[in-house]
């Protein structure tokens, strides 16, 4: 039947309803730069942890392991490089938002973000901001949101910068930059390409990853001018073409080939009014596409399917006073899918977010928020955050924030072929969430509690004709407690630091009154990084629990990656070695990752 | 569903090859831990998950699950989807993984595996000493579609016969196959005869639309279930169903019963001269020899697998779709429900040893 033809992409497209999640992260030893849009500020009783440029670069060149290892998400990729959704804080694969430069780029198809389909190697930095933001980042910022950010920074800077990287299973990574500023302009070209046969030996079993070929090519430009003191000009672009054959699990081969490309483009003008106003105003463009293919020796036979987002907004920002401030915005999206599983349709909102920022006191200070958003296609109702700080003592701060979220239903949900679901609602997400901070000198310890209420969460099922169609069916509670710690000791030449995150999550449908698929109770990673002079080393791991799936557990595992490194003037080497101890290890299941294996790094700065 | 079709293809397996069909009338020991019992295959999760196999005694008092993986070692693949027998032999035809697994029937012990040449592979017939295999191709493509020939003794592809679109049942009747063409990812309307002498196409006959249960009535005739096309937001015309009854000697449509609309015949097997089918979770009966549609409904279940033996319904319900299902027995003369067991994901069909 036709709709079995449906059903098979949309899998690919959709890979998961119901996932689960951790979050968390780190702090280095570099210096830490904070992203350009106040994204701390907006935090206030939230958890934001970031990952520097020196970290991003220690894991393969890939944001699932980047994440992986550095986060409390867990993630589940069918293989190495595959199609990988994160689940934050046990949340599903469309309740992590994906914020670039401040725009959501969770895919309008699907709702979710493939991490391996995003370029991570221009990133200044990346954010990880636990909990609830639909209020500022829109759909999809449940479990937690993702912050990539490209700095454009008005100062006396030049940069060029190559990377060249070389692995095993004939993994092959250049990476091109190139960075000009001075205090009026600033210019960042950057190009890069990752490939791999990718085809590991699946350890105990005489299987090898078949089909998991792919190509990733990434391009870049970041420009900014300040045309007078009070106007700044922004632009951010980037490329992406995904070019990647889907790989083969324990149970069977594949043929198939899945190619994502995306362009994403911004426009910001950030306007001085005088010392206490400013007005934001920003353009943005994005597109993406899914190339489908069933059989790769066979490639006129394909089905493709796109989407396109026209995005305009303001933002007045006014300091009352030193303690108080103020942001009203207006947002307007226009989404349109086209393709030939989708019905050419838009999608068209506009919302409203009023922000006060107060800082009552030396100890205690608060963050309030609100969002009501207007669509012509589903009804949305009044979105709230309300974070705040409280200083107990100099070394020990409380937190507390609480918030309502939605996630909208996707251009899938709503027009795939004629099963889609104009009908759907958002789904919605009440949360709170509790947090300790104890910073000392060289240690900084988080300890948070969080509670999740999930409500017309979207799933496809089988209707009455056995056809799959999306409804607003089930129900979820999460809730769990996370710890994180940062430790630095520095002793003569050696410089030494430890990061680690511990999740304990429960994630249950409350309807059939089950553990959700695929969450971890347990999860805890860490990594010990160690420095003199112009040597370094480091050693990560992460022990993963059991995970229930369908029928039965896919049993816990630990992986261990090191690596080593040496700066001899402008050029570094790295030498990593990933899987160490050469663990069999899944994190979706019949999907084996792979076995241990090598990366060889040359960075050259000039 | 599916199974009726193998079990008639089996008797007249049994009957052409002239094999120990008097066995039946003796008791006898069993040939291995899984006779005297049913055989249910769950087709698994589609994303990357194996199909398993559940073996329930006749007597209910021993029930397994996974029984392959426990006996071999090792997964079968995702999607099983049927399961031909031969003699001793049981032929686990797997989806999407592209092979057969073959067994011994009664021991479950793995004997060699097919998984070269076969591409998208849905049912097993056996004719003239040789496996005859349906093959869908890549869903997208409408030209690929084949039936394999297999050599029972190297088991190995040996010829492709190209056929129409969607090649779905297969049954033998002395050295003629014939296969439904329900369409794969379209929709058929035909039926195929082979022959397996030459091992080419030797006739298409035209039936109903998405032809898909094959068997034959008491005078021999090819009975197809054509499921039509229920109303739908897919297809918001509805196509009827029809039953196309075929003479093999002629190759022809002799009768066609028209069924009513809203129903839309799924699972259908055959008894004592009774077929029973299923339509949006209601189950049917009717007599094979109707000249005209005037079946009667016997009760509502789910179904997602059928099966019939003496005077008993198995039927299978699927339930989420994401786990485990369950197979209940009703008695067809009280339409009393006898017995539920939990079987595993998608559990297709049933077959018994």
């Amino acid at each position: 039947m036709r709709y079995k033809k449906h059903f098979l992409f949309l899998f690919f497209m959709c890979v998961s309803q119901f996932l689960q999640a951790q979050k968390d992260s780190i702090y280095t030893l570099e210096e830490v730069v904070v992203s350009g849009y106040k994204l701390k500020k907006y935090s206030k009783g939230y958890k934001v942890n970031v990952i520097s440029d020196s970290l991003i670069e220690k894991n393969n060149e890939s944001l699932t392991d980047v994440l992986r290892f550095n986060s409390q998400i867990y993630f589940k990729e069918y293989g190495n490089g595959m199609i990988s959704s994160a689940s934050f804080r046990g949340t599903t694969a469309s309740q992590t938002a994906v914020i670039w430069n401040g725009i959501n780029i969770n895919s309008q198809l699907n709702g979710q973000t493939d991490f391996n389909t995003v370029s991570i190697n221009n990133f200044k930095e990346i954010d990880i901001r636990s909990g609830g933001g639909s209020v500022l980042f829109g759909t999809g910022a449940i479990g937690g949101s993702i912050h990539l950010n490209n700095a454009i920074e008005f100062k006396k800077y030049q940069n060029f910068k190559i990377q060249l990287a070389k692995g095993s299973y004939n993994s092959n990574f250049i990476d091109v930059q190139t960075t000009h500023s001075n205090t009026n302009s600033f210019i960042n070209f950057g190009i890069n390409y990752l490939g791999a046969n990718n085809d590991y030996p699946f350890l105990n079993s005489n299987l090898k990853n078949d089909n998991g070929e792919y190509f990733k090519y990434g391009f870049s430009g970041n420009f900014g001018v300040k045309i007078n003191k009070k106007n700044w000009f922004k632009v951010y672009s980037n490329l992406t073409l995904n070019d990647r054959n889907t790989a083969r699990s324990l149970n069977a081969p594949s043929k198939a080939k899945l190619k994502y490309n995306t362009i994403r483009n911004l426009i910001e003008w950030n306007s001085f009014l005088d010392k206490k106003q400013v007005i934001t105003s920003r353009l943005a463009y994005l597109s993406e596409e899914y190339i489908y293919v069933e059989n790769r020796f066979n490639p006129d036979n394909f089905s493709i399917n796109k989407a396109s987002t026209f995005i305009a907004n303001i933002d007045y920002q006014y300091k009352i006073s030193d303690k108080i401030d103020i942001n009203g915005l207006v947002n307007y999206e226009s989404t349109t899918g086209s393709g030939d599983d989708l019905q050419n349709k838009s999608r068209n909102t506009i919302s409203f977010i009023g922000v006060l920022n107060h800082t009552v006191s030396n100890v205690f200070s608060y963050n309030a928020q609100l969002r009501k958003e207007f669509s012509f296609t589903y009804k949305n109702s009044l979105l709230y955050s309300f974070g705040t700080e409280f200083k107990v003592r100099d070394f020990y701060s409380i937190l507390f924030n609480t918030s309502k979220n939605f996630r909208a239903p996707t251009l899938n949900d709503l027009y795939w072929g004629v099963v889609g679901n104009p009908n759907l609602k958002p789904e919605n997400s009440y949360q709170f969430e509790i947090g300790n901070v104890f910073q000392l000198k060289k240690l900084k310890i988080n300890f948070n509690g969080f509670y999740i209420d999930n409500k017309d969460l979207i799933q496809w099922k089988p209707g009455e004709s056995g056809v799959w169609e999306p409804y607003n069916i089930s129900k979820s509670v999460n809730y769990g407690a996370e710890i994180s710690l940062s430790f630095n000791k520095k002793r003569g030449e050696h410089q030494f630091n430890l990061l680690s995150n511990y999740a304990l999550t429960f994630a249950k449908d409350t309807e059939k009154k089950t553990d959700l698929i695929y969450v971890p109770r347990h999860r805890i990673n860490f990594s010990l990084n160690y420095k003199i002079n112009k040597f370094s080393a480091y050693y990560q791991q992460l022990i993963n629990g059991k995970r229930k799936v369908n029928e039965g557990s896919l049993e816990a595992f630990s992986v261990s990656n090191i690596g080593v490194d040496y700066q001899l003037k402008q050029t570094k080497v790295q030498f990593t070695i990933n899987n160490i101890f050469n663990r069999e290890y899944q994190s979706y299941e019949y999907y084996p990752m792979p076995p241990r294996n090598y990366q060889i790094k040359l960075k050259l700065n000039i | 569903m599916k199974t009726n079709k193998l079990v008639v293809l089996l008797i007249i397996a049994l009957t052409v090859l002239a094999s120990c069909s008097s066995d039946s009338n003796e008791p006898t020991a069993p040939k291995g831990d899984y006779d005297n019992g049913i055989i249910v295959t769950n087709e698994g999760d589609f994303t990357g998950g194996t199909g398993t196999i559940n073996y329930i005694s006749n007597d209910y008092t021993a029930e397994e699950a996974k029984v392959y993986e426990k006996v071999n070692n090792e997964t079968l693949g995702t999607i099983v989807q049927s399961i031909g027998f031969d003699e001793n032999r049981a032929y686990i035809v797997v989806n999407v993984a592209n092979k057969i697994s073959i067994t011994d029937r009664y021991t479950m012990e793995k004997l060699g595996e097919i998984s070269t040449d076969l591409s998208n592979p849905r049912f097993i017939a056996f004719a003239n000493g040789k496996g005859y295999v349906t093959n869908w191709g890549d869903g997208g493509s409408t030209d690929d579609d084949y039936v394999a020939v297999i050599d029972l003794d190297t088991n190995s592809v040996t010829n492709k016969i190209t056929v129409a679109e969607g090649p779905e049942r297969i049954i033998a009747n002395g050295n003629k196959l014939y296969v439904s063409h329900k369409g794969g990812w379209g929709v058929g309307n035909s039926v195929s005869v082979l022959d397996a002498t030459s091992d080419s196409v030797v006739a298409n006959i035209t039936v109903g639309i998405a032809p898909d249960e094959l068997f034959f009535n008491s005078n021999g005739s090819l009975m197809v279930s054509c499921e039509g096309q229920a109303a739908s937001t897919w297809n918001p015309t509805e196509v009827l169903a029809e039953i196309s009854v075929i003479s093999t000697g002629s190759n022809t449509v002799t009768k066609t019963i028209e069924v009513p609309t809203e129903v839309h015949p799924n699972t259908m097997v055959k008894e004592d001269g009774k077929i029973y089918f299923s339509s949006e979770g209601k189950v049917y009966e009717m007599s094979e020899s109707a000249s005209t549609y005037n079946a009667t409904e016997l009760f509502s279940t789910p179904v997602y697998g059928m099966n019939v033996r003496e005077g008993k319904l198995y039927i299978t319900d699927a339930k989420d779709y994401v786990s485990n299902g369950s197979l209940k027995v009703f008695d067809i003369s009280t339409k009393a429900e006898e017995k539920e067991f939990t079987v595993g994901i998608n559990p297709g069909k049933i077959y018994f040893n």
